[in-house]
Order: C-alpha cells, then structure tokens, then sequence
C-alpha cells in the first residue's frame, strides 16, 4: 500500500495536529483574555466560525466590534440580517468606516446562499451573520470551504441548541450574558483543546468622560456603580 | 495593397432563421415546391434538398414543413454581420451570406490561415454550419466557395483556371455559347483576347466574369452598426425553464459584450423581453452597480432573476436590448490589492438579483439634525461631512419602544444628557427630545428620549 504524507495538508493548514499551535492567519478579539484561549492568539481570520448564544441581539457586536476595530482593510465588513439597523455616526466613532460596511436583508430561504456568495468573494474581509435558524452540515461545510478559498472570515450566529448537533465549522463558541458582562466558551478549535469559560467584562469607563458638548449630569450613585 | 475578400456562406441559414432550436427538430424548409434546407434529424429520416414536397411528406410524415422566410433570413444575417463585424470593419451582406474585406484584417489577425481559424472556430463554438473562401473579388471568392475550395492567394490564378464554366453563375444559355465557342474552362475564356470576350457576352456575363478573374468589382453595400444593440434568438419549441434559456442568454450576452468592445463602451442597464406562446411579452430590466462589459456580469444577475419570468405559457423568443450606454473607463488594478473593484461590484449584482435591489445597502450620513433620519441606510451611499459632538450608539432602533412616563420604573438609569434636540419645525415631523444615556438593569447601556411634548420616554438605540 502507498504512504501517503500528510505534510502537504499540514502546510495548507487544513490538517492541525494535536497541542501544536496552527499556522493560520490570526485576528486579535480586542480581549487580552480571549486572545490566549483562542488557538494562535485570536480568532482565526479565514473560517467559519460559530456563536451561539440566547442573546444574538446584545452579545455577537460586543464581542466581534473589537476584532473589526482593530482589523481594517480596504476590503469590505458585511452585516447579514442584524437585529437593529447599524448607525452610521455611532460607526464613525467606533473608528469603524461605514462606506466600507454593507447590511444585507435575506429572507430565511435565500441566506445560505447569500452567505456562500459573500464568504466567497475576495471583496469581503468579514460577516456577520444572524438569522440562520436551521442550517444544514453541507451547508455549513461550503461555507467553510468558500471562507478558505476567498480568505473571508465568518462569524454565524446561532441559537444554543444548535450546540447538541456537530457541525464542520473548526470554531465553535457560546456566549451567555451574566450582570457584569458576557462569559464566553470555545469548545471546539483548531489544533486545541475546548477551553475554560472566559469572563469579559463591560467596559463603561467611557461613561464617566462625557462628551464638551453634552452637560454633565452623572449622580453620585451612577459614578458608584460604575466604579 | 490589392484587396482580399471573404465570403461566408451559412448552409442552414433559412433553418436558423425560423428557430435556433432547429437541430434538436425534425424540420426542413421549402421554397413552394421543393426541399432546400432539412434539419440533421429530417436527414436522417432519408429527407434531402431537392426532394419535391410530396415526396418529403410521404417519406417522414412527421416532418415539420416550413416555407422559408427571406426576411427572417434577412434579419439573422444582420445579427451574423454584427459577429463578423469584429473581424472587419466592412462586412456586407450579399449572396444570402456575408462578404468581408479582410486584406486590413492580416494586420490585427495575422496571415489569410490565421483569420481563416479564428472565423471558423468563432461559427463552431456558437454551433454554426459555416463555409468560407477568399477571392481578389467577392465574384471571385463565390466560385471557390462553390467548388467547395478555400485556396491562398498564390493558388487563386491556378484554381481560376481549372474551373469549368457551368460553375460561373451566368445563364444556361450563355454557358452553351460559350462551351460551343470552345471555352470549356475559365482559363480557356480568359485566354482570349479581351476584345472578343466582350464582343461575345451581353454587358452582365461580360463584367461578371471580369470580376470573377478579379480585374473588375461590383460595389458592395457595407453594413453599418447600429448605434444600440437589440438583438433577438426565436425558437421552434417553447421553452419551459431556465436550464434550457441559458444557452440563448448566453449566446446574446457574449454578442453584446463583442458589440461594446467594439465601441470601448460599457452599460449598467440592459433589457430581456421574453415572447411567450400566448402572445404576452415579459419585459426584466437588469441594472448593475457600475457599467460592465462583460458578458459573464450581465448574465449571473440575469440568471438569478430569470426564475420570475417564467408563467404559465413557455417562451418562444428572447431579445436583448441595450439602450444606455458610457464610455469605458479603463480598470486601474493596483498590483498590491488583494482584490479588485469589480469582484465586489459583481457580488453586488448578483446578490441584488436574488434578493431585490433594497436587500443591499450601506449606513449612510445624511444632513438632518434629527438622529434617525441623519443615519439611514441605503442603498446609494452617501456621507454628509457634519462633525458628531455627542456619543452615538451603534444600533438605532427602527421603530422607537414605549419607555412610559418614567424611565427610572422601566429599570434604565439615567447616565449623562440631556442632549436637547428642537428641530424639525420647516417639515412635518417637528421634533423636540432630550435624548439620555442611560444604563439597564443588566448593565446594558441605552439611548433614551424623551418626547417634550408629549413627556413620553422612548428607546432609540443600543450602544454596543
């Protein structure tokens, strides 16, 4: 029988061995404690990968602003069917550009489609996506792959019960909303094992520096609670 | 330089005139009396071109008869003079086929050979019976044609010489008077002293076969490119889905691109017209995010809006027309861009096909004082250049939620503000709010207002 080497997989980093850190293309979360849970220290710039959460309306932006933030090309940032409409000065001072960001409005049946056109165009850097209610494991498998080829990044939000079903995509995540912030879990990704619960708290300093143009109206109990 | 002319002759030209469909049809064309053109099919069925009618129709009953119809003919040539169009800049139709100068042609194609592959290859990729020669004269070029041959120029004289008269398209009469004067072949007739040649022949057959030994030509009425592209594909049978429209899309996606080539022009809005069997035409306007000139960027959204136009009764033409049209400009790839504008310019496209031309659109600034209509999203971006003095949240909420009369009840703190917006008094809608920053239970942090008119508190936003 013929040896087959799996070098050749390992180098495209298809194939990831065990304990070892894998060579994939890497984008900082923003959270220095997230950034060392994740295998290569970030999220990994060119997969799918999976939230889960109860919460998709509050947690998913909370959690990936930073990684957009700290991430800009001239490539393109698409929002797939979010639960409000995105605005544009709030954009511009979370140093984000919205002329760079596009929103897009799928009915259920067209999504994956649409997912699969984005995920893979060279245009695109990275999706966010909610409403995927039910998606199939081919599905999630071309999305997988057209992330690959067109070196596109995908963050898909899902409801928790998906957890129970598995699913092709190398990171796998679930973020629960607690008082002071959001916990975050990986329990699948690449070449890693699945890791502790990783807490992240809200960061409301910017509060308590009002903008010139707003009077200063902040109750001692506010700034108690705050601090 | 002496000139160069090819002639094109398209053996099922009156079958294509009446359906591109016809090679998957048991059909053959008549002029009244007898069989001119039958389908492979009708072929094979024992049916051949000269058959008399009654005969055909006995041999195959099942044959599709049809008497031909010069001005569909007519028309088909104007759409094949439009192909051959960039192979020459005079192409003309004549001889129910197409004639071209190509001696300048040599410059941009390459030797008579190189030109000769390229206008074959062109008709066999769209699936096109087609025969070609080339002759100092269109006459010329005809009788090779004829005999089947397609010699070079160094061959033409020797080629001339061995034809025999009965191939020149002069009358029975003249051929019988000719062969009794001992002609037998060109070479014979043109051997003759030119004096009596002329005395011999009335002034036609005369200048006819000058022509043909390429020392006299007939002038030709060169074709003139419309100055808009509307061109149209006719079917035996009806099509019922897409699968089977998308070669015909296709074939006049790929002429329209060839026609703005020429131009160096490129369009963002094309027009389908699909012809149904009951007689009902449906239009389906394709707009694309910037002008295109390819083929493939018209027909992906194309494709994808296709479904919708499909009813009840099948489509038995489909025409493409393209009536705005700019100039080119040329694409300016950066070598270190890791993509280029048109990749997003067609995913764009393609997604507005499928999911409609508002799925698509981009937060955008607009000059109006009042938060929700200052951020909208559209889907032509634009961007009014105003300062932001206060924190603005990252979602809006479209339609704002009823906080009631006290925020404090409804669990939101009150953080900073008031941010006092009064405005609005030149429109409809005058709006006079104090907007807050406030914090939930769960340390979610809010953007709040409340209505001074009315003392009501509403949700406007979240900050992320």
């Amino acid at each position: 029988m013929k040896a087959i080497s799996l070098q050749s997989l390992i180098d495209d980093g298809r194939l990831w061995k065990g304990g070892s850190s894998p060579e994939i293309a890497i984008r900082s979360s923003g959270f220095q404690a997230l950034d060392q849970s994740l295998a290569g220290g970030g999220w990994p710039a060119h997969m799918l990968i999976e939230i889960l959460t109860s919460s998709p309306e509050e947690l998913p932006m909370q959690c990936i602003l930073k990684t957009w933030q700290l991430h800009q090309d001239e490539r393109w940032y698409v929002l797939v069917n979010p639960p409000y409409q995105p605005c544009a000065e709030g954009l511009i001072q979370a140093n984000l550009k919205p002329e760079q960001i596009d929103l897009i409005r799928a009915n259920p049946k067209d999504t994956s489609w649409c997912l699969e056109q984005m995920a893979g165009s060279p245009a695109i850097a990275s999706i966010l996506a909610w409403g995927i209610e039910k998606i199939r494991t081919p599905q999630l498998r071309r999305l997988q792959l057209a992330c690959q080829q067109a070196r596109t990044q995908l963050f898909l939000i899902r409801p928790l019960n998906a957890r129970a079903n598995a699913s092709p995509a190398p990171l796998r995540a679930q973020l629960h909303k607690i008082d002071s912030g959001f916990t975050i879990e990986i329990f699948k990704q690449p070449a890693a094992n699945a890791h502790p619960i990783i807490e992240i708290k809200n960061d409301l300093e910017w509060l308590l520096k009002p903008a010139p143009a707003m009077r200063k109206i902040v109750t001692q109990s506010i700034h108690k609670r705050l601090q | 330089m002496r000139c160069l002319y090819a002639q094109l002759h398209f053996p099922e030209l009156a079958l294509e005139a009446l359906g591109s469909d016809y090679q998957i049809t048991k059909i053959a064309v008549h002029d009244g009396q007898k069989i001119i053109q039958a389908s492979e099919q009708a072929l094979n069925d024992g049916i051949f071109p000269g058959m008399t009618l009654n005969m055909a129709i006995t041999l195959s009953p099942l044959l599709n008869v049809r008497p031909q119809q010069p001005k569909k003919q007519e028309q088909l040539l104007y759409r094949l003079a439009h192909w051959a169009y960039q192979y020459s800049h005079q192409v003309a139709i004549r001889n129910h086929g197409l004639c071209l100068e190509v001696a300048k042609s040599e410059q941009l194609f390459g030797a008579l050979p190189e030109i000769y592959n390229a206008l074959t290859q062109s008709a066999k990729k769209a699936g096109r019976p087609m025969q070609l020669a080339f002759g100092h004269t269109p006459e010329m070029a005809d009788i090779f044609l004829k005999q089947g041959i397609c010699p070079l120029p160094n061959t033409f004289q020797k080629c001339l010489e061995r034809t025999t008269i009965e191939v020149c398209e002069i009358s029975q009469a003249h051929i019988q008077r000719l062969n009794n004067m001992g002609f037998r072949t060109l070479k014979d007739y043109f051997e003759a002293p030119g004096r009596a040649r002329q005395k011999r022949l009335p002034r036609i057959e005369y200048q006819y076969l000058e022509a043909v030994s390429g020392q006299h030509s007939s002038p030709l009425k060169w074709f003139e490119p419309p100055p808009l592209f509307d061109q149209s594909i006719e079917f035996f049978k009806g099509l019922e889905n897409e699968k089977m429209l998308r070669l015909p899309m296709e074939r006049l996606t790929q002429e329209a691109e060839n026609w703005l080539r020429k131009r160096q022009m490129a369009t963002s809005n094309i027009l389908w017209d699909f012809k149904m069997e009951n007689g009902h035409d449906t239009p389906l306007r394709i707009r694309l995010n910037q002008p295109e000139t390819h083929a493939q960027a018209f027909i992906d959204p194309s494709s994808l809006k296709l479904a919708h136009c499909f009813g009840v009764s099948p489509i038995i033409a489909v025409r493409l027309r393209i009536q705005e049209i700019v100039q080119t400009i040329p694409k300016r790839n950066d070598l270190f861009l890791k993509y280029h504008d048109s990749d997003r310019h067609q995913l764009i496209d393609r997604l507005k096909a499928r999911l409609g031309e508002q799925a698509i659109t981009t937060p955008c600034r607009i000059a109006d004082p009042r938060p929700e209509k200052a951020n909208q999203c559209l889907s032509k971006p634009q961007s009014a250049k105003m300062p932001i003095l206060s924190p603005r949240p990252i979602w809006l909420i479209k339609t704002p939620l009823a906080l009631g009369s006290s925020p404090e009840k409804s669990g939101y703190q009150l953080l900073q503000g008031p941010e006092r917006i009064e405005t609005g008094w030149w429109d409809s809608e005058p709006t006079c709010r104090s907007y807050w920053i406030s914090l939930t239970r769960s340390d979610r942090v809010a953007w709040i207002y409340q209505d001074l008119h009315h003392k009501t508190w509403w949700l406007a936003g979240w900050f992320a």
